[in-house]
């Protein structure tokens, strides 16, 4: 996803404006406008727009890829999915309002969790049944690994209050799951390569028993599998948009974005532990950028679906439709 | 502004590679109907002329190569597609493979006019059969180290010289084997050449090893004074290491890299049962993920040397990423196999092969270990 011109002007903004600065000033709840705001400018947030098919999804993608590899603390991912749905649904909303949507239900209707702490935030809480746009308010009661306040209503104290409406043809609930896998897949993937560029850098300038550890055949080995995971997971992702895009069996599609989910979820793991293990004590600092990768590599695997509940889900659908129908499953 | 590390262009299998796909699952269709074969093993042990020959009758052996020397001018992808699906029905591919993946393309590359003429068109038709002789007692990963000797004899060279682990030797026609005629330099890549071997010429002496499943695959092949004609050369003499170290994409980027324990995974997932164990339903999933990433890496480097590219970096990352996942099946299998619905032995049978091969995939062609220190330079690590 990383070389076309879409990708490098997201690049582009995120890198001048995700500043150390700003990635501090949200951790202590503060909105960054000005980031939001350059990148709604520049288009990002309506990127997939209201036609009947996904046509810019790979745009959407690209854009999520450099959103990882700066990385940006904005919802931009859910952005994009709740602008597709106001705007199918031409529904009439406060002009600057920042919207963002629930990864998933919880539990059905239990409580569902979602990102993003400011006042004029509306959020679309998904359940399958339909969505509704509901406002947030009240106390901040969590936050990600990364710092990023959430925000927790209770679906019982808030059913009232929202109007549960019906999916649009063209932006079904299964497809809000879809991307909003599809696209934390994509910030992982990015920020992998994020974390890798970090991590080879370090091996290659610190030195120790007089030289540097890129030298170490225990390091190199640490990289390699490194660069294998990562390599992975931006494959997984390509194939994923790419089967989405060219209008692929639905079965396809879902099994494509599930692996994605599955396999960057994996990757995302591994990779930030042992970067985390090359680079030694400075990596363990707030001062120093790889938690700004990986805190968010935590928090992306578990949105949306964490790797074990898509294999789960996989494995049962493979398996109720027999052996027989695995390796043609695979080359379909 | 290129951001990547590595490359991976999307890999879109044409037409018709699909066409292809159904012409192989057709063929193994009546071939297992016909009871010709029982799937079985992997690219390195199911040895079977007639098989190889009815390949070969069908055209699809030397698939990409020119049709001047028995080949068909077909795409790689198609090649890819034909390999995978050989692979998966467990089907007798060893004979030619070798001769198919690795010894008819460095002819077509590096071999004079006379030697593609001698050598392709019977490898094409499945009837010439190809074993590589590059390790030795103190040659295995080191391969600079190989102490094999060729010394210019009167029309051509005499080879002295023992190789180790040279798979099917007993039963291949040639052996594409280097050995030093120079002195090694600073570089200890020098000196070295590829000769094309007869193991049927006077001094060479074929012994079984036995591998650890009790299979005679491996092979000790001594060369004592074997005399080389000169035209067995293949390409420059000291450019042996160049010579097989430059291609070595076409031989780590492709699916028998992954698809040993293949069908092990479609057994665990045959004898989940109706109310599969989540442990057992978690587990396929996330196999499957893996696969079928590994799969479109696959198909991404096949393509890149289809447009002439040799992506080696890449080749090696897909294979020691691959030869993981294979592994890793028999060890997910073993642990819930208690709660699988295995019945008619067939599971066990193929766990015992997977748990006992296992080990060899991780040597073959690359060990993890030189894998990884070409990644890592690759990378850029300094």
């Amino acid at each position: 996803m990383e070389d076309n011109l879409v990708y490098d002007s997201a690049a582009r903004l995120f890198n001048d404006l995700a500043t150390p600065e700003t990635m501090r000033a949200v951790e202590q709840r503060q909105f960054p406008q000005e980031l939001w705001e350059a990148a709604d400018a520049s288009g990002f947030i309506d990127v997939l727009g209201d036609g009947a098919g996904w046509d810019n999804l790979a745009d959407a993608m690209a854009i999520l890829t450099a959103g990882g590899a700066a990385p940006v603390p904005i919802p931009i991912s859910s952005g994009m999915l709740a602008r597709r749905l106001i705007a199918l649904t031409r529904l009439e909303i406060e002009p600057g309002i920042v919207l963002a949507m629930t990864p998933r239900a919880l539990n059905g209707n239990i409580g569902v969790r979602w990102f993003w702490p400011h006042d004029t935030v509306g959020v679309i809480a998904c359940w399958p049944e339909g969505w509704a746009l509901v406002k947030a308010g009240g106390s901040t009661a969590g936050r990600n690994y990364a710092g990023e306040p959430w925000w927790l209503i209770e679906a019982e104290a808030d059913i009232r209050e929202r109007v549960m409406r019906p999916y649009p043809e063209q932006c079904s609930y299964e497809q809000c799951q879809e991307f909003l896998a599809l696209s934390r897949s994509a910030l992982m993937a990015g920020a992998m390569q994020g974390v890798l560029k970090l991590t080879i850098e370090h091996a290659n300038t610190r030195v120790q028993f007089g030289k540097p550890l890129g030298k170490q055949a225990a390091v190199q080995h640490q990289l390699a599998l490194m660069a294998e995971y990562v390599a992975a997971a931006g494959v997984a992702v390509e194939y994923a948009v790419r089967r989405w895009s060219t209008g692929a069996d639905a079965d396809v599609v879902w099994r494509a974005v599930a692996s994605a989910k599955i396999r960057c979820g994996e990757s995302a793991g591994k990779v930030a532990e042992m970067a985390h293990q090359v680079h030694g004590a400075i990596g363990f600092t707030r001062e120093y950028r790889l938690q700004d990768y990986t805190r968010r590599l935590w928090s992306w695997r578990d949105e949306a679906g964490t790797e074990a509940e898509w294999s789960h889900e996989l494995g049962r659908r493979l398996i109720a439709v027999g052996a027989d129908r695995l390796w043609p499953s695979l080359t379909e | 502004m290129s951001t990547s590390l590595f490359q991976f262009q999307p890999g879109e299998l044409p037409q018709a590679a699909l066409q292809l796909r159904r012409e192989v699952r057709g063929f193994i269709k009546s071939e297992i109907a016909a009871g010709a074969w029982k799937p079985a093993g992997d690219f390195c042990t199911h040895f079977s002329p007639e098989f190889s020959q009815r390949l070969g009758a069908r055209g699809w052996i030397g698939l990409t190569w020119p049709k001047a020397y028995g080949g068909h001018e077909r795409s790689t992808l198609e090649r890819y597609v034909l390999t995978e699906e050989l692979l998966v029905a467990g089907a007798p591919v060893t004979a030619h493979w070798i001769a198919d993946r690795q010894s008819g393309p460095l002819l077509l590359r590096f071999g004079t006019e006379n030697q593609r003429q001698k050598y392709l068109p019977g490898i094409a038709r499945g009837e010439s059969y190809f074993a590589i002789g590059m390790s030795e007692p103190d040659a295995g990963s080191d391969l600079a180290a190989v102490r094999t000797r060729a010394e210019p004899s009167e029309g051509g060279w005499k080879l002295n010289g023992r190789k180790v682990w040279t798979t099917y030797a007993h039963r291949c026609h040639y052996a594409i084997t280097l050995a030093r005629t120079g002195p090694a330099g600073e570089s200890r890549h020098e000196g070295l050449t590829q000769f094309i071997v007869d193991l049927k010429a006077p001094g060479v002496t074929v012994s079984p090893i036995i591998n650890m499943a009790g299979a005679h695959e491996f092979n000790e092949v001594l060369f004592e004074d074997v005399f080389l004609p000169a035209d067995t050369l293949v390409g420059q003499p000291g450019s042996g290491w160049h010579q097989v170290t430059s291609e070595l994409a076409f031989e780590r980027s492709g699916p028998e890299r992954f698809l040993s324990s293949f069908r092990l995974f479609q057994g665990m997932l045959a004898a989940a049962g109706d109310n599969p164990d989540a442990r057992v339903a978690e587990a396929v999933g996330r196999l499957y993920a893996h696969l079928s990433t590994l799969r479109q890496m696959s198909i991404s480097v096949a393509a890149m040397l289809g447009q002439g590219a040799m992506p080696n970096f890449e080749a090696a990352l897909i294979k020691d990423l691959g030869n993981a996942f294979e592994r890793e099946v028999p060890e997910l299998a073993r642990l819930l196999a208690s709660t699988l619905e295995t019945r008619d032995g067939a599971f066990d049978e193929l766990l015992e092969e997977c748990i006992l091969y296992a080990p060899s995939w991780t040597l073959r062609g690359g060990t993890r270990e030189i894998l990884r220190g070409i990644i890592a330079r690759g990378l850029g690590l300094r």
